[in-house]
């Protein structure tokens, strides 16, 4: 077994969908198959803040952009929605269901304060993992996801 | 995984219903209206709640039924739009969400009451210093839901067993230093008349509009067959008796005149308890009134976001407002636009805290009013409407429910049914000038009139047409022919066919981009998917548009996220009463292997015609047409006369006989039948498969029509007989029309509702 045998990917939006292939693409050849994953997060009994069908289906969108971003590529592509209270810990529960070999992830970026406000996730999944992470970069070396680049790129690759 | 964990999404169970609704309605009643309520009606405002609390139970057991029979987000808007129809659907979205605004700020200002005994806050420019204390919290409030505080079930449970525990400790106190002589006071029970129950009545529903937030996250409730009514009745229950209770024991410990108009519990408590104790037990209570307005407030917010869900799901209004923020998982738009509207009511008419109870329940009542109407739809018009709770003494309840509604609409006071009146008259404009266009479901109601044109007065059915929605302007009447595109490679042949035949007859096209998804969530939000289309399918979408508008047809597209593919295809064909359906062969392959049986079900009941396109490119030049006669080779003679008139395709027609005579015979008769002329009729003998396969040789196109129903299943089943079309290097289409029966069935059915 190696440790790109299956990557679970976890995305968290739309433009997130788009950068991860991209940033996934340069290392298809070592990889057999994929699991992208989107968590909603749940309040866990508390009303949640946003609609839950609306964040279903948000995930289903953005996890079909990234199949088809990956569609003409020689990996197997499987998705999932996966629910629960803190996103790094399910996560790295989906990992360990679907028995992938590592996790793969790109750090959305962000200031200081909308990563205290809305949870690190990228820092909780690397701190104490039960599963290999590996953080994936992008071909600039730009981590924060200039969105016009990466698009463009990204257009080229599927058009 | 798909079953199991959208199950697990669902994490609110009955103690969480429970403190939804105990928790919003608490903040109310006891801590913030008993002073004005008392001014209002004297001691016997007691009785004004009970009559609350009663009229609040009625509506209470129909949101129940509703809740069950379609646990939605929304809640009474939802139902008022299904049953009622989108005009009546604003009213009702726009009024709840209206009403929820004039709710929170009257629960801002209840806070900032509170705060200002607390702290001292100065007041602000024409601004008094409740009401600067309730924009701060408001603002607060709103702030906090646009970042997403991380609340849990547990803290829910822990603030409303607090309260309940400060409450209780007030009662116990409280009925210590409880005097009749002081409840009662100089005049009796009634020193205003009891002409001043209802009136009171009027004033304080505004604390029992807590259970109708349990509806709006319906959609998220575990077992809402049982968990929703139990929580929607049982919270009225309790919080009257709270009521009842609790404002008679502070009547009974400070004269009614004199009860703060402000601070109302703040003041009974120093009363009640003995010296010592009294700066503790204030403190106290006054933290117990911020946490519970606050609380309030938050249920408030969270619950008009779901409205503007619902609504923007039917595109009542713009799904732009729901859309989720990428770092806080919050709907950002739809908190911001409801917080403006809240502070706007703070500052405009937070100095009159009456104005806002009212206002707010006001909007509420005609919401109840229309929902129990949209109860009575749904029973007399809707056979597939299936509840888990029934509202007991049917049609009586809900019947009771409109009375009570609009009847307590006459005790409230002319300027807040004038404010309330703006409101409703600016819905049903945002109706007439916005929602009319783009939303395209119509309710039962409507429909029921419509279809039942002959036996209704005609102003009925009139008024019903006028307001039907029309969906975006788009020309309904216009035949239909609907392209499923999912793949880029076929998609210009799909819709250069598609859009030769929909000008041939003057009709629309609607190009359908289905994204196949995998089994993970309910198809039922997969096929809900609006708004945000994804790049790809902007991109294919784009192109069909390009495609279309060289023929000159008007198109519109859309995107559909399915993961029952071809099925999907039909229902949506369905939905949009379409007159005819392009698909590709490995549009039809779709659904491969699963579920076969209803598949095999589906295909037997097609909602329309069906053109099955194999190849990759649509050449339509040279084509053949083998008939042997039947009902789906009609449909291949109207394919080919519409692309002999749209493209100029040269036709030939070949029927294989057994007597080459009597063929050509069959063959004339059959091409004048069917108005094809200027054709080839070619007549064989032999081996059908062999005859279409020479023929189809130096040719562009095989159209072939189903010769006995079922076709398609074959097809899509992969056990088609006529392999020679398989193997052939010329492109296929497949043409299916449903059974006679079901056409005539079909025909019926428009043309009356096309009225």
């Amino acid at each position: 077994m190696h440790l790109f045998d299956h990557l679970l990917v976890p995305v968290a939006d739309e433009r997130d969908a788009v950068a991860t292939a991209d940033a996934l693409t340069p290392h298809l050849e070592a990889v057999d198959r994929i699991t992208a994953v989107h968590v909603v997060q749940k309040a866990g009994g508390a009303v949640d803040k946003a609609p839950l069908v609306k964040r279903q289906q948000d995930g289903i969108e953005l996890l079909a952009a990234v199949e088809r971003a990956l569609w003409d590529e020689d990996v197997v592509v499987r998705t999932r929605i996966a629910y629960g209270r803190n996103v790094a810990a399910t996560i790295v529960d989906a990992a360990l269901e679907t028995d992938a070999t590592a996790i793969a992830f790109r750090s959305r970026g962000g200031n200081r304060l909308v990563r205290w406000l809305s949870g690190d996730t990228a820092v909780r999944l690397v701190s104490n993992p039960d599963i290999p992470v590996v953080s994936l970069g992008t071909s600039d070396g730009s981590t924060t996801g200039a969105a016009p680049n990466n698009r463009a790129r990204g257009d080229e690759v599927r058009g | 995984m798909s079953e199991s964990d959208t199950e697990l999404a669902k994490d609110l169970g009955l103690l969480s219903a429970l403190t939804i609704g105990i928790g919003t309605m608490i903040g109310a009643g006891i801590f913030v209206l008993p002073g004005v309520a008392a001014s209002t009606a004297g001691p016997v405002v007691v009785v004004s709640f009970l009559i609350g609390g009663a009229i609040a139970l009625v509506n209470a057991l129909s949101v129940s039924e509703l809740g069950t029979a379609m646990p939605k987000a929304g809640g009474g808007y939802y139902y008022v739009n299904r049953a009622l129809g989108p005009l009546f659907g604003s009213i009702a979205g726009l009024g709840d969400w209206v009403g929820l605004a004039f709710a929170s700020a009257f629960y801002s200002i209840g806070f900032g009451q509170y705060l200002a005994t607390l702290v001292p806050i100065p007041g602000l420019l024409f601004l008094s210093e409740v009401q600067v204390g309730a924009l701060v919290a408001g603002a607060v409030f709103v702030g906090v839901n646009y970042v997403g505080a991380k609340e849990t079930g547990g803290v829910q449970t822990v603030i409303v067993t607090l309260l309940l525990a400060i409450l209780t400790l007030f009662a116990v106190q409280g009925w210590l230093s409880f005097d009749f002589a002081t409840l009662l006071g100089d005049g009796g029970v009634a020193p205003l008349g009891y002409g001043a129950i209802l009136p009171g009545t009027a004033l304080v529903f505004v604390s029992f509009l807590g259970y109708a937030k349990i509806a709006t996250v319906a959609e998220e409730l575990k077992n809402p067959g049982r968990n929703l009514p139990l929580a929607i009745v049982g919270s009225v229950l309790i919080v009257t008796v709270l009521y009842a209770i609790l404002v008679s024991i502070m009547l009974g410990v400070v004269p009614w005149p004199e009860l703060s108009q402000s601070a109302p519990l703040t003041q009974a408590t120093q009363v009640a308890f003995p010296g010592g104790f009294a700066g503790i037990a204030v403190t106290v209570v006054t933290l117990g009134a911020l946490l519970a307005t606050a609380s309030s407030a938050n249920a408030s917010i969270l619950a008009s976001a779901r409205i503007n869900f619902a609504m923007g799901r039917d595109r009542i209004v713009t799904n732009w407002l729901n859309e989720i923020h990428p770092s806080y998982a919050t709907p950002y738009r739809s908190i911001l636009v409801t917080g403006g509207i809240i502070v706007v009511f703070i500052a405009a008419l937070g100095r009159d805290i009456e104005v806002l109870a009212k206002a707010a329940s006001v909007l509420h009542l005609v919401v109840y009013a229309l929902m129990n109407a949209a109860l009575i739809v749904f029973r007399e018009t809707d056979p597939e409407y299936d509840p888990a709770f029934r509202v007991p003494l049917y049609p009586l309840t809900p019947a009771l429910g409109i009375v009570l509604s609009l009847g307590l609409l006459a005790f409230v006071g002319q300027e807040e049914l004038l404010l309330s009146a703006v409101f409703v008259v600016g819905a049903i404009v945002w109706y007439l000038v916005y929602a009319r266009r783009n939303t395209e479901r119509r309710g039962l109601l409507g429909q029921f009139i419509l279809d039942r044109g002959g036996d209704l007065p005609d102003p009925v059915v009139g008024a019903a047409a006028a307001v039907s929605p029309n969906g975006s302007g788009r020309s309904e009447d216009r035949p239909t022919t609907m392209v499923a595109v999912s793949n880029p490679r076929t998609e210009q042949a799909l819709v250069t066919l598609g859009a030769a035949l929909a000008k041939h007859e003057g009709g629309r096209l609607l190009a359908t981009h289905v994204v196949q998804i995998p089994d993970q969530t309910s198809l039922e939000a997969a096929a809900a998917q609006r708004g945000r289309i994804s790049q790809t399918s902007d991109r294919l979408l784009a192109d069909a548009r390009t495609d279309a508008e060289q023929f000159d047809v008007p198109i519109e597209t859309q995107t559909v996220l399915s993961h029952e593919g071809f099925a999907e295809v039909f229902d949506v064909a369905r939905e949009h009463g379409v007159d005819r359906l392009v698909i590709g062969h490995g549009g039809a392959k779709l659904a491969g292997g699963r579920v076969r049986s209803r598949l095999d079900e589906l295909t037997h009941d097609l909602p329309c015609d069906v053109l099955v396109f194999d190849g990759q490119e649509f050449d339509p030049s040279e084509i053949l047409l083998p008939t042997a006669g039947g009902h789906s080779s009609d449909l291949s003679a109207e394919v080919a006369r519409a692309l002999q008139a749209t493209v100029g395709a040269t036709v030939s027609v070949l029927h294989v006989a057994d007597d080459r005579d009597e063929g050509r015979v069959f063959l004339e008769e059959w091409a004048s039948d069917h108005e094809l002329d200027d054709v080839e009729l070619l007549v064989e003998t032999g081996d059908v498969e062999t005859a279409i396969g020479e023929a189809a040789a130096n040719r562009s196109l095989v159209l072939v029509g189903a010769t006995e129903r079922g076709l398609l299943s074959r097809v899509v089943g992969e056990s088609l007989t006529l392999s020679v079309l398989d193997e052939m290097e010329t492109s296929v289409l497949l043409a299916e029309r449903p059974r006679p029966r079901s056409l005539r069935e079909r025909l019926f059915g428009r043309a009356k509702s096309a009225n």
